[in-house]
Order: C-alpha cells, then structure tokens, then sequence
C-alpha cells in the first residue's frame, strides 16, 4: 500500500526537528560514552590506574610518615604496654641480661670511685704493714685496698646450681667437690626462699644472699629459674663484678628462654658441660 | 632416660606423712612421734618401664588444711599425696572439699589419697570406715609395716610421666 505524499513530507520534518534540537545532547551523549570507556581502562589497565593513584597514595604516605607521631602514638604505646604486661615472663627473660649489664657497669664506675677514695685513706695510713702491702701492690699492679682483701681469703666459687622456679628441679649444676645429693641441696634452697619470702610477706622480693661461716650462696633470679652460685673466702666488690657478669652472660648465651623451650626443655643435665666450661674458668680466674 | 619430679605430701600434723617418706626412702619406721618443721626434702629415684622417675619428695609440715600451707612449697608440684589417718575422723571429714580446693590450685597434677595406718584395725573396721570416707582412697597404708608404701609412690611416678 502507497502512503500518500502529505504524510511523508511532516515524519522527514519531524526528523529534522528532532535532529536540529538533540544535536548538542548526541555529542556529550557520544563524549561521555567515550570517557566512560577511557575510565574503564584506566580502572582495568593496571599501569594507567598506578599513574593515577600513585600520586595519591604517596601523598597520603608522606602525610602518615609526617604525622604517624600524632596519629597512632597514643594506640601504638598502649598496644605495646598490653603486650608488654601480658608476656611479661618473656619480655624480662630476654632484657634481663642486657639491663643488668647496663647498670652493673654504672654501679662498677661508682665503685671505681669509691676504691680510689678508699686508696687515697689508706695512704694516709703509716704502718709497717701497710708499707708491705704497699710493696705487693705495687708488684702485682694491683689497688691496695683490693690487695689487702685478697690477701686476707681469696675467694672461691665451689658450686654452682641453676635450678627450676617453682618446682625446684635441677637443671644443671657445676662443683668442685663431691657433695650431698644436689637434687635435695636445690629443693632445700627453693624451700627456704619460699619460707623467707612467705614469713615476710614479701611477694615482689626475694632471697639473695644465704650466708654460713666462710660460705656465701649468692641467689641470682630469673624469671623461670634461678642461679645459687656458692662461694667461699671473702667476695670483694670486682669478683661479685666478675661473677655478675658471668652469670649474665651464661645465661644470655645458654640459657636463652627460646633455645630452653624448644630445644632443651625435659632434657637432663643439659646444663653441666657449659657451667663447667663457664664456672671452672671463673674459679681459676685470679682476683 | 631420668625424669626429675616433685611430689609433695599433705594432710593434717600426725597423720604419718614423714614416717610414709620414711620407710619409702630409707626403709625405715620410728615409733617415736617427731613433728616435721617446715618441711622436710627426701629423694628417691623409681624405676618404670623405659624410664627412672627421680621424686623429689617434699615432706610438709601438718596443717588442717592445705591453703594453711605455704604456696611456694606447693607451687610447681607434679604429683600430691593426700594422707589421712584411719584413726582420726578429724582428718579426713573435710576431706571431699579438701581434694576439690587442692585440684583447682594444682588442676592437672596427679593426686592420690591415702588412709595412713591401716595396721590399726581388723579387716571389718576397715571397711566401715572406708565407707565414712568423704572420697574413696586409692589405697590404705601402714607406714609401720611398710605395706602399699611402695605402690603409692610407684603408682604416683606412673601418673606422673
């Protein structure tokens, strides 16, 4: 069927109307079409998008580096202290050593004064003892004062127990000498600083010194184990030093907590060759 | 392979914790009363299969309770004997929540009640007082003949690796 001329020619009309009116909106239709394309990529392409947001991200960066301080100081001490509290065992393990190296050199420079005050009375003195202890000294290039002392008992360390906290086990000990059973020597020695520590009522202090005639027991404490070292003869001030250091480093290098759980643990008499080799030195050391 | 263990001993004072010890270590059994000061540390070492337990023996000194006793000597424990004495209800009529108590401090750890002098009485009065017991023991001794001494230990050093 033929449609007639008059209502052809108005739809072509129409047509150029429409075309004349929307011709704006069909080019930003077509712009956009093209940019939403091109964000496609960008967010798709890896590289385009890093050239985007790179910028971005490095200045915030810089801005958490500038201001990390003021944003997360107060969440990151807190954290820290939580963690600190709840692994509190662990945490002293491991300082211990370090810190009490820290302050015994402090209190050995302290005590390098006071010797050298003590020296400086002591020459006041006029003796003829005194001359000859002044003559050894100057033979041995040792201080008088610490001459005097050695002369008079040198000391000697004759045991040496490392044992269990709570249990009292033994974990290794050195000695001179036979002795009585040492498993019961440690239970003893755990016995009484429980008592002392119970008698009076003292939960944050403990047992140092154990002393009997001649004989000291020096009680060094860690957090899972404690050292009783037996000495005889008279401790001066540089063999306590010497002692301390010891002791420190034996257990900074061989009774590191770590090394104790996962490797040792359970295992008897692990400890004797290194106190051996540790102690038995130490007790040849001249003083 | 040797083990160190630490087993302590509670109960009230003359219940025979020490003369348990006593004949477990050196064989030995007093008829004289000596009351333990503090405590008192004996050892000794059981062979198992395939291991040696060394008991390190913590004697304690008597009390009524065990939360009278000092923690340090309990702390650390791996096995507990709970003595009573047959001849004294005293001993053993809080017993149930002594054990309940015990085990929350210790959870854990191996504990073996013990009716202590058992030699004291016939095969009839035993059983009539077993049946008082709050808790049923794991075994009645007589430290003066020696009897289940051994298995008491032993059974603990078993419970105990």
């Amino acid at each position: 069927m033929n449609m007639p001329e008059e209502a052809v020619e108005p739809k072509s009309n129409f047509e150029q109307l429409r075309k004349l009116l929307l011709e704006d909106e069909q080019k930003e239709q077509k712009q956009l079409a093209q940019q939403v394309v091109e964000l496609h990529d960008d967010i798709n392409t890896r590289q385009r998008l890093q050239q985007k947001v790179d910028p971005i991200i490095d200045d915030k960066l810089n801005y958490l580096r500038e201001h990390f301080p003021e944003l997360f100081g107060s969440v990151l001490t807190q954290t820290i202290k939580r963690q600190i509290r709840e692994s509190r065992g662990e945490v002293i393990d491991a300082l211990y050593p370090i810190m009490g190296t820290l302050v015994k050199k402090y209190i050995v420079a302290e005590i390098a004064v006071m010797s050298e005050k003590i020296d400086q009375q002591l020459d006041q003195a006029f003796s003829w003892d005194m001359w000859k202890h002044r003559f050894r000294a100057w033979v041995t290039g040792e201080s008088l004062g610490k001459e005097i002392i050695v002369q008079a008992m040198q000391p000697t360390i004759e045991e040496v127990f490392v044992i269990e906290q709570d249990s009292s086990i033994l974990l290794g000990s050195y000695s001179r000498q036979n002795i009585l059973d040492r498993d019961m020597i440690a239970g003893m020695l755990t016995a009484i600083r429980g008592f002392v520590k119970e008698a009076f009522a003292k939960e944050h202090q403990s047992l140092e010194v154990v002393e009997y005639e001649t004989y000291k027991i020096l009680i060094k404490n860690f957090q899972t184990f404690y050292i009783a070292v037996t000495v005889s003869g008279v401790i001066t001030a540089a063999f306590r030093q010497q002692l301390d250091d010891k002791v420190l480093d034996f257990v900074h290098k061989v009774m590191n907590p770590t090394q104790y759980e996962t490797t040792h643990r359970g295992e008897s008499d692990y400890l004797s060759e290194p106190l051996r080799r540790y102690f038995t030195q130490a007790a040849n050391d001249p003083k | 392979m040797t083990l160190s263990k630490k087993v302590i001993l509670l109960g009230h004072y003359g219940v025979g914790k020490s003369s348990l010890t006593r004949r477990f270590v050196h064989r030995k059994c007093s008829d004289q009363y000596s009351t333990t000061i503090g405590v008192n540390i004996e050892k000794k070492v059981v062979a198992l299969e395939g291991v040696e337990v060394s008991m390190i023996i913590w004697d304690i000194a008597g009390e009524s309770s065990h939360q009278k006793v000092p923690q340090s000597y309990k702390l650390g424990a791996h096995g507990v004997i709970y003595v009573v004495d047959l001849t004294r209800p005293a001993t053993y009529e809080q017993l149930d929540t002594e054990i309940i108590n015990l085990k929350k401090y210790l959870p854990n750890v191996p504990v073996l009640v013990v009716g202590n002098k058992k030699d004291l009485f016939t095969e009839k009065e035993r059983t009539d007082i077993i049946k008082q017991l709050p808790l049923s023991p794991f075994a009645l001794s007589s430290a003066k003949t020696g009897e289940n001494v051994d298995v008491i230990f032993t059974e603990l050093a078993q419970r105990m690796v």
